[in-house]
């Protein structure tokens, strides 16, 4: 056990994912080293993460109401992909494939991991889906389902794939993001030109 | 391809114990409980990832270590590649750097495997013809594997979807199971998710075993049983071998079929995890219904089979490993066997006390190198060098 501080900080970052005990000493001894303009800057970094949400429309990460994406009068609102997490919004966007809206789920069902559809953000897509503008129009006219392709993942959107279509929403195109891409893996190791492809080449379900 | 060296540390009882082969016949010899299956079972961890034996990884660890290391050279192709697995826990052997391919981690043991192949033949093979269905399943999954790119990830879906379902089954409120009550939509999508991945896996099984029946029966004829047949079952359809489409239909009909029980048992009662190799020597069960003598030669069949495969597949032999099956064969089963291994490197255990093999078994060993133009080594291992 070292002094207060220093221990207490120790403990912090040893919280962290990937990081055991001796990274977390090394990373204080280090930093009990750096300049105290450099700790400042590291603290604001960290303090100003209090300021950070989740976007109300989208539930990507977002510093004020809406995220980056929704906030830009440039994306088109038509189109929504849908994903599992914010982590998958940076993978998607570092292909510049998809110019629309995301939708980030929280998650995929497994029974295993007591995920329900109620502990994912269903709903609010359904709701998302069909509201309606003010001249009675829909907005949504496009749903990319974006999950990843493992069997979780899988599930997760034929499970989306059937709430859409009792949406009474015959006009609704809703699309799979094409395979080719790793099976088993994560949307966000695969790399951009793979994901691209991948976006690019959605069949219609 | 062959094996041209071992290293095993802290591996069940070696301490640190390096064992070079020849391409040819590598006969290891010595008392029981002397290692002598340790070294076929190092073997066959490298080209597999896991034992033949029964138990799990910690016992193959060395009483007072707390980590084992398998490593061996196997020359493939022209090239030279370096395999190593790390057992237990212990400095450089997580869960996520176990499996080496020359020096490099490889994150899953579906890439770390089909570098070496290896065919063993072992006295449990018995209970491959006598044992539960699981046992002909694990074997037909595992050559699937072996010879099919894609089984081993199809398996592991399957596996995925199957807890899934299962655990959804199992959360349901009691109220609601039972006919009449409300059906949760989720439990639509994992039928769904059943359906689909057990269709695959069914088609991807039988397709394996087609090929695996060719073999089987031209090797059981050789074995003096020309009437031995090896057919899939499953209880939920009567043409496994039909088209995925038309496997996967009969998979749902199954599936609503039982659907009342299911909520009842909160278990997924129907489905490829419940299916059967059946063996049958002129519709005799072979299970039930067969002398030990023909149980041995059918269980011989399959692993020959086996090996049948892996030749058509592959351009080079897999590495026999035979665990000390001749002492179970009667000669004329013995000689049998001999005829029908091809010119590959065998590793082959016999066990005895004696300093020198008996002259029958002798004789056979040199038989077969001199008919497959192969080297005999024979190794002692009770004076194998122990560090
Ligand atoms: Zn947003």
């Amino acid at each position: 056990m070292y002094e207060g501080p220093v221990q207490d900080l120790i403990d912090e970052f040893g919280r962290l994912p990937g990081i055991g005990p001796k990274s977390a000493q090394r990373l204080v001894f280090h930093l009990l080293g750096v300049e105290r303009v450099d700790i400042e800057r590291f603290a604001h970094a960290l303090l100003a993460l209090e300021k950070v949400g989740f976007c109300t429309r989208c539930h990507n990460v977002a510093a004020g109401e809406l995220c980056r994406i929704c906030a830009n009068p440039k994306r088109d609102p038509s189109a929504i992909c849908v994903v599992e997490e914010a982590r998958d919004v940076v993978a998607l966007e570092r292909t510049h494939e998809f110019n629309g809206l995301y939708h980030v789920l929280g998650g995929a069902l497994s029974p295993l991991d007591g995920i329900t559809p109620e502990r994912l953000r269903v709903r609010e897509l359904m709701e998302r889906v069909t509201a309606v503008e003010p001249n009675g129009t829909y907005e949504v006219q496009e749903v990319i389902l974006c999950t990843n392709p493992t069997v979780d993942g899988e599930a997760t959107a034929a499970y989306l794939l059937r709430e859409l279509q009792t949406l009474d929403r015959s006009d609704l195109a809703v699309s799979r993001i094409a395979s080719g891409l790793p099976v088993g893996g994560d949307l966000e190791y695969a790399d951009e030109v793979t994901l691209g492809r991948a976006l690019a080449g959605r069949h219609s379900l | 391809m062959w094996i041209r060296h071992l290293t095993l540390d802290s591996f069940r009882c070696h301490d640190h114990t390096v064992v070079d082969f020849v391409p040819g016949v590598n006969v290891i010899a010595g008392p029981n409980g002397s290692g002598k299956t340790s070294l076929l079972e190092a073997a066959y961890l490298l080209a597999v990832g896991h034992t033949f034996r029964p138990g799990d990884d910690q016992q193959l660890v060395a009483d007072g270590a707390s980590q084992a290391i398998v490593s061996g050279v196997v020359a493939a192709g022209g090239r030279d590649v370096e395999l190593a697995i790390g057992l237990g826990h212990g400095p450089g052997v997580g869960r996520k750097d176990r499996f080496r391919v020359n020096g490099a981690v490889r994150r899953s043991v579906r890439d770390f495997v089909g570098h070496l192949r290896a065919v063993v033949f072992s006295p449990d093979d018995l209970d491959l013809v006598k044992g539960p269905p699981a046992g002909r399943r694990e074997f037909l999954d595992r050559v699937a594997a072996a010879v099919r790119p894609g089984h081993a990830r199809l398996l592991s879906e399957w596996e995925r979807v199957l807890r899934q379902r299962n655990s959804l089954l199992a959360s349901l409120p009691r109220g609601s199971r039972g006919a009449g009550s409300e059906v949760p939509e989720t439990l639509q999508t994992w039928t769904e998710m059943v359906v689909e991945k057990g269709a695959e896996l069914t088609h991807s099984r039988v397709r394996t075993l087609e090929r695996l029946e060719r073999g089987f029966r031209e090797v059981s004829a050789r074995l003096g049983l020309p009437s031995a047949g090896v057919r899939y079952r499953a209880d939920w359809t009567a043409r496994p071998a039909e088209d995925v489409m038309t496997v996967a239909g009969d998979l749902r009909d199954g599936l609503a079929a039982v659907a009342v029980k299911e909520r009842e048992r909160g278990l997924t009662l129907v489905g490829p995890h419940r299916d059967d190799l059946v063996l049958d020597i002129s519709g005799r069960d072979g299970r039930s219904r067969a002398s030990q003598g023909e149980q041995r030669s059918l269980a011989l069949a399959l692993r020959l089979a086996e090996l049948r495969v892996q030749e058509e597949t592959f351009d080079d032999m897999p590495v026999l490993l035979l665990d000390d099956v001749l002492s179970e064969l009667d000669e004329g089963r013995q000689r049998d066997l001999f005829e029908l291994l091809p010119a590959a490197q065998t590793l082959l255990t016999v066990a005895t006390e004696d300093p020198e093999l008996a002259p029958g078994l002798e004789k056979a060993v040199r038989d077969f190198a001199t008919r497959r133009e192969l080297d005999v080594s024979v190794l002692r291992t009770d004076r194998v060098e122990r560090a």
